[in-house]
């Protein structure tokens, strides 16, 4: 009985590992008018983007199914992808950002690390600049895709400037325009808004 | 071990016709002799581990790192679930700062290995510290009377001289051996150097035998650790390369043991004295500059350590009811004492940082007994236990003195049996149950809890032809913590308790008086008990295989060879990933005439490039290139197809 089954537990044996795959990556033009925001000019340096898993996954069931090696110990628990750059980013413009590597499963969340961060335009008639050197990361982007390695998507970002801006007093701009001082509330505010990571979303197509 | 076995007397004898090895007492258990170990390809005497059908080793340090076992089930990592005994000294490194269990054979000869009884279970009451999954005794010996010297040069640029001595009309007992060999290896980061003593005398003393062997052995290797998968497909790196500052180590260690044992019909007894000393030194790097950009994510494990023993033996055998009853049992006292630290070191390999600095002292003392009642002809049940008290005192650093140490006392009960059933000459039936332990581990400066396992095992043996033996058995295991080791920390971490469950099949068979033939199939299913999840790195499917031919003749010599094979099936990782198969095969071939012995050893016949070891976890090896913290999976190349050539000559 033995000797008849040991075929096919050995075929079983030879299951499909996960794979990694390259996931195309993406901005999507940012708007440039909002309220009483006129936007000229946003970009900033992306360094690195880090994608985490829901949970642990159960694929399929096969004999070699998930593993982990002790659960939450490590730094890089949870982490299925991840793009590296740095990049600079003319939000206002979108563009390619190449690719990321993947693991195959589900993703639900990502980690933007960020720096040089500049968005100008005029509030009203008076001009403004908000500079953040960082590095800052937005963390808890939420993304909800199923990386396949057979047909990997593509992602999209999208940086919802409005939104951010929104939480802004434009009134509140000093002289010179510029925000730059970190115990200025209405910088804080904006350095605020920019991590929120509701403000980063993704799409995939 | 006890010069008088620690086995129950049969039941009833098998039929005299049988030719095919039974000194199996329980499911896959094997003993291998002189005339096995001949065919059986070993550069080391670890290599007679394979033999535990579902034992897979892999190498993913240099020649004279500990190798990583897997064996049903089990990331035993170094050793932490084999319990392995050289002439009785338990040889596991309690402790070790790499590695708890840490299994270091280097001061044993290969040509010294006489005997290897490979146990697997716990159902044994002298089944001592880190057998919580099986147990491997080794007994030493020189086979030939004589002086012999061996040179051997091999294509891995590596050679090896040996000298070894038997007094003529002595027993095995008394030799001496020297031996010494280097090479570079195939690829970058594996040269070593080793050298070994070791010596021994027997001699009838006070109505029994008195035994004192002495071992002495050193090794100083580098080690190619492990490569990026993605690294290899991009051909950035070859297989047989290393990424700078993967490591290497030295160990020294020795040993000596003195017996005396009386092995009467109504009784045995034995005393056992040993004094060990190591001094393990090891640097490693997984990551790269993963956690620090600076100076690099290196280590250097510092292991210096003295043990002593002394244990007491006794049987007493009688007939009661007309039936072989045993009655044995015996006390030890283990003492180990450890200096430790792990520090940081930079790409020059100098010190920048201490993460672990601190001494410890343990005595282990144990006490079993066991009852080997023969309850009928075919009926023998052994009910036994084992106590294990341990004192524990570990301080924070090397010179502390009395004050300064935190001591407790712990301790856990050990309830083991086996059972044995021939209801037939040609069948019998196995069953037994066994706890079994590891000690309490150092981690952080403070001792934590005895781990232990919970082994349930069964099966058969048939003989349907007397030149072949069939075995198959089920098993199962509880383990109360796994450890799983964290690359990026370095250490192994306790990871909760897990359970496994598998069956195995031996064949065996002598088609001839100087053939033999035999294969083995394991599968084993390992979880952990909480989450449900497969415990990583632990083999599922085992295969082995293996022919010898023992003293051949041909021409006007005689032939000895060993051709062994072995395959693990893809092996589940962190993150979902399964490890590739791992497909290997050895060989051995000597042919003896008249003084002189040439032969060869060639290791991965196939003369394939395949991973032994895979891994998954985070590195930044290319500081060009952008920082990852991706896990991705890591792989260890396996042994590169190399022969090494011998001479012999014997006076």
């Amino acid at each position: 009985m033995i000797v008849r089954l040991l075929p096919l537990l050995l075929l079983l044996a030879c299951e499909d590992a996960r794979r990694s795959t390259a996931v195309p990556l993406e901005v999507e033009p940012s708007v440039t008018a909002s309220g009483p925001w006129s936007i000229s000019a946003a970009r900033f340096e992306l360094r690195a983007v880090r994608y985490r898993e829901p949970e642990p996954v159960a694929l399929l069931d096969r004999l070699v199914p998930v593993a982990r090696a002790h659960p939450g110990h490590a730094p890089d628990a949870g982490l299925v992808g991840e793009w590296l750059g740095p990049v600079d980013v003319d939000l206002l413009a979108g563009g390619d950002l190449g690719t990321a590597t993947f693991h195959e499963g589900a993703v639900a969340a990502a980690e933007i690390d960020l720096a040089a961060v500049v968005v100008e335009g005029e509030a009203g008639d008076r001009p403004f600049r908000f500079e953040v050197a960082g590095p800052v990361t937005v963390l808890g982007s939420r993304i909800d895709v199923e990386v396949d390695a057979d047909a990997p998507p593509t992602l999209a970002l999208a940086v919802d400037l409005a939104a951010i801006l929104s939480d802004l007093d434009p009134a509140a701009a000093p002289p010179e325009g510029t925000w730059t001082l970190a115990d200025d509330p209405t910088y804080n505010t904006f350095v605020f808004g920019l991590v929120r990571g509701a403000r980063w979303t993704w799409s995939a197509r | 071990m006890p010069l008088a076995p620690a086995v129950p007397v049969p039941a009833e004898p098998v039929s005299a016709e049988i030719v095919v090895e039974t000194a199996a007492e329980a499911p896959g258990e094997r003993v291998l002799d002189r005339d096995e170990l001949d065919v059986w390809p070993a550069r080391e005497p670890s290599a007679y581990l394979r033999a535990l059908p579902g034992l897979y080793l892999s190498a993913h340090g240099g020649r004279g790192k500990a190798w990583q076992i897997l064996y049903r089930g089990f990331d035993a990592e170094h050793g932490g679930d084999l319990a392995v005994t050289v002439e009785g000294v338990p040889f596991n490194e309690p402790s070790n700062v790499h590695g708890h269990g840490y299994l270091d054979l280097t001061p044993v000869p290969t040509v010294l290995v006489e005997r290897v009884r490979l146990r697997p279970g716990v159902d044994r009451a002298d089944v001592g510290a880190f057998g919580t999954a099986a147990a491997v005794d080794l007994s030493l010996g020189l086979a030939h009377e004589g002086v012999a010297a061996r040179v051997t040069g091999g294509t891995d640029r590596s050679g090896a001289v040996r000298l070894a001595w038997r007094p003529e009309g002595r027993s095995a007992g008394n030799f001496l051996v020297v031996e010494g060999d280097l090479g570079f290896g195939v690829g970058e980061a594996r040269s070593w150097r080793h050298a070994r003593v070791a010596a021994g005398v027997e001699r009838p003393l006070f109505g029994g035998t008195a035994r004192v062997v002495a071992l002495l052995g050193h090794a100083d290797f580098d080690s190619p650790g492990a490569l990026r998968r993605d690294d290899l497909d991009a051909g950035r790196v070859d297989l047989y390369d290393a990424y700078p500052g993967s490591g290497g180590g030295r160990t020294l260690r020795g040993l000596a043991v003195a017996r005396l044992g009386w092995a009467e019909t109504a009784f045995d007894a034995g005393v056992d004295l040993w004094v060990s000393a190591r001094d393990f030194r090891i640097e490693q790097d997984f990551t790269g500059f993963l956690r620090d950009p600076v100076h690099g994510d290196a280590t250097r494990q510092s292991h210096d350590a003295a043990s002593a023993g002394v244990r007491l033996t006794g049987g007493w055998r009688a007939r009661v009811l007309d039936r072989p009853w045993r009655i044995g049992g015996g006390v030890e006292w283990v003492q180990d004492d450890a200096d430790q630290r792990i520090d940081r070191i930079d790409r020059s390999g100098e010190p920048f940082g201490t993460e672990l600095e601190g001494t410890f002292r343990q005595d282990a003392f144990s006490a079993w007994a066991e009852l080997d009642a023969g309850w009928s002809r075919w009926v023998s049940l052994v009910p036994s236990v084992r106590v294990v008290g341990w004192r524990q005192a570990v301080a924070p650093d090397a010179d502390a003195d009395a004050d300064a140490f935190a001591r407790r006392w712990t301790g856990v009960v050990l309830p083991r049996a086996r059972l044995n059933l021939v209801p037939h000459p040609a069948v019998r039936l196995f069953a037994g149950y066994g706890r079994g332990y590891r000690p309490p581990r150092l981690t952080g400066g403070v001792f934590g809890d005895t781990v232990t396992s919970e082994v349930v095992q069964g099966g058969l043996a048939g003989f349907p032809h007397a030149a072949v033996g069939l075995t198959a058995a089920g098993f199962w295991t509880r383990l109360s913590d796994e450890l799983v080791f964290d690359h990026l920390s370095g250490a192994f971490v306790g990871s909760g308790a897990s359970a496994r469950a598998g069956v195995e099949v031996l064949a065996e068979a002598r088609p001839l008086s100087w053939l033999r033939v035999d294969a083995a199939a394991t599968f084993a299913h390992a979880r952990f008990v909480a989450t449900g999840e497969p415990v990583p790195y632990a083999p599922r499917w085992t295969l082995a295989a293996g022919v010898g031919a023992s003293d051949v003749p041909l021409a006007a010599g005689r032939l000895t060879a060993g051709l062994r094979a072995l395959a693990v099936a893809p092996r589940p990782l962190p993150g979902g990933f399964v490890s590739p198969w791992a497909v290997t095969a050895d060989l051995t071939a000597a042919w003896a005439f008249e003084r002189w012995t040439v032969g060869v050893d060639v290791d991965h016949v196939l003369g394939t490039r395949w991973v032994d070891g895979a891994f998954v976890y985070g590195s930044w090896w290319d500081l060009e290139r952008p920082r990852s913290e991706l896990p991705v999976e890591h792989v260890t190349a396996g042994t590169p197809t190399a022969a090494r050539f011998f001479v012999e000559a014997r006076w």
